[in-house]
């Protein structure tokens, strides 16, 4: 596959829950490196999204390519192993909360039967991935004794222990303080730079995505510092979507965002307005 | 016009699908065999006090009641024959597995509605594991191989406790009230009364999970699953129980 092939692409899809409609008609390609921030109010459609490209949803109409292959019509047994070349954080964290916070980061590493890893093996990446989030110390803990804030960065370990070319995160940062949104979003650009990992964030918060743009992990420093813009719209692999009942109603970078003229789309821009503090 | 029924039609559809799928993955390839132990304990031996406890008392309450009516006949001494009969027949089936829909369908529904609402259930999907497989399959075989267990258990003890009150209040002699009892029971009445709770485990289990994988809708969901599980469970219980008593019940005359 040629690296230009599109990592994710969704052609016109549509989906319909027959009351309303969670997608409505949208298109867009996703290519590898490249980062995504799909802004847009409660409901407007983020986690059907990325539910969709997951095959957790089907599509009504409309095509879904992943890692180039059409997934569209795949059965649900058909799609595991599409699935475990992803990577993915949920927005009710999606932890199994019978299993130990080391157990819920292996969960993907031991499911995969056609080739296990040594359990030793098995270990080694759980820990890196834990250490990689700084939980390297809770391993043995089960998930209702953190914080949400230690929840979410274990979602994070667990996303990201398969080292997964594409990640999607939905809503890392919802109903979380400030300094731990800042920490959470931290490590989700540190992970993109480290692993150059196609990222995908569903957000209501406009800063997620400035930091991502904006931002970037110097491995030699090992610290997070701002990016060296070419130019105004800083890095042009990271794009900006704003959905609106299941519509793609905008798709463009950062500075573009900053320009447009429509109500809906000018709010995520002013965040500081928003008396929801979204 | 018909819109109406559009909801409850689908939603019979997805539970007999859900059924057909369990069925068919009892025997795919990974079975979850202490998933299947787990909700044995949880199920049986968790359920016992409370089957041992119901058996019991209903068995010496209507070894109460029908010794006043049988003596208007001067037929005290069969009261071990209807004790023995309704027991196995009826009440022993019934009363089980009402308990254990109280207790597990609403326990089904409440576990699984909440890992659906936390997305649990998705992220087992995402994550390479078959819901139902892991979840459903268990908990179905579970209760289809602890339920007639459980119903033997709750005969006996409610034969038992009919003896206890045929001996020390209405004073038949343990002789007449066993082996009255014993020769009353026929191969048919076993099994009816073994096909009852053995038909009734799957319609618990899979109401129970059904509902659970159903949820939607934060915590207020998980307990509209939780009631609607525990009330459907019981009312395919009465439903079931009439059908298969027209059964045997034609069969005989
Ligand atoms: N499984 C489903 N069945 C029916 N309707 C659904 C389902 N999932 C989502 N919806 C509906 O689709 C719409 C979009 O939901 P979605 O969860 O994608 O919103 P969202 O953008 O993620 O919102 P939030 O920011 O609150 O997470 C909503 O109206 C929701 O009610
Ligand atoms: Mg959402």
């Amino acid at each position: 596959m040629s690296s230009d092939a599109p990592i994710l692409e969704f052609q016109q899809v549509t989906v319909d829950f027959g009351d309303s409609l969670g997608l409505d008609n949208v298109s867009f390609q996703v290519r590898e490196g490249d980062a995504r921030i799909i802004l847009g109010a409660a409901g407007s459609g983020k986690s059907v999204l990325l539910k969709t490209a997951l095959g957790l949803l089907r599509p009504t109409s409309g095509r879904v390519r992943v890692f180039g292959e059409d997934v569209t019509d795949l059965n649900e047994s058909a799609w595991f192993p599409v699935r475990r070349k992803l990577g993915v954080l949920f927005q009710e964290g999606g932890l199994f909360d019978s299993l130990t916070i080391a157990e819920n980061v292996a969960y993907p590493l031991e499911n995969n039967r056609k080739d296990p890893l040594p359990s030793t093996d098995v270990f080694q990446r759980v820990k890196e991935a834990l250490e990689f989030v700084e939980l390297g110390h809770t391993l043995d803990k089960v998930p209702s004794e953190l914080s949400g804030g230690m929840r979410r960065r274990v979602g994070i370990a667990r996303a990201m222990v398969t080292k997964p070319r594409l990640t999607l995160y939905d809503s890392p940062t919802a109903g979380l303080d400030p300094m731990t949104s800042y920490t959470i979003v931290a490590l989700i650009t540190k992970e993109r730079c480290v692993h150059n990992t196609t990222t995908m964030i569903a957000t209501h918060r406009y800063q997620d995505g400035h930091f991502l743009a904006n931002y970037t992990y110097n491995g030699q420093t090992q610290s997070i510092e701002p990016r060296r813009h070419h130019g105004e719209d800083g890095d042009a692999s990271t794009r900006f979507w704003v959905m609106r009942e299941g519509r793609l109603v905008f798709d463009g970078t950062q500075s573009e965002l900053g320009r447009v003229d429509d109500p809906y789309v000018a709010k995520f821009m002013k965040p500081r307005m928003d008396c929801n503090g979204n | 016009m018909l819109d109406f029924l559009k909801g409850p039609v689908f939603a019979i559809q997805e539970f007999f699908l859900l059924g057909a799928k369990a069925v068919k993955n009892i025997f795919r390839r990974p079975f979850y065999w202490s998933d299947l132990f787990v909700q044995m304990d949880i199920i049986g031996v968790g359920s016992l006090p409370i089957v041992l406890l119901t058996g019991f008392f209903s068995g010496a309450v209507m070894a109460l009641q029908m010794a006043r009516a049988l003596s208007n006949y001067g037929a005290k001494e069969q009261t071990g024959v209807v004790v023995a009969i309704t027991l196995v027949r009826e009440m022993g089936p019934a009363l089980t597995s009402l308990m254990v829909a109280g207790r597990n369908a609403s326990g089904m529904a409440s576990e699984l509605g909440s890992m659906k609402v936390t997305e649990q259930i998705d992220a087992m999907r995402a994550l390479g594991t078959d819901p139902v497989q892991k979840l459903v399959v268990p908990r179905m075989l579970a209760t289809a191989i602890t339920l007639p267990l459980l119903t033997i258990i709750a005969d006996f003890v409610g034969i038992f406790g009919g003896y206890l009150v045929a001996a020390g209040i209405l004073g038949l002699t343990g002789t007449q009230y066993w082996t009255s009892a014993w020769r009353a029971i026929e191969y048919s009445d076993i099994l009816q009364g073994l096909l009852k709770p053995f038909v009734f485990a799957f319609a618990i289990s899979l109401v129970g999970c059904y509902y659970g994988l159903n949820a939607s809708g934060g915590t207020q969901g998980v307990g509209r699953a939780t009631t609607q599980a525990v009330v459907m469970a019981s009312v395919l219980i009465f439903i079931l129980t009439f059908f298969i008593t027209k059964l045997f019940v034609g069969e005989v005359y």
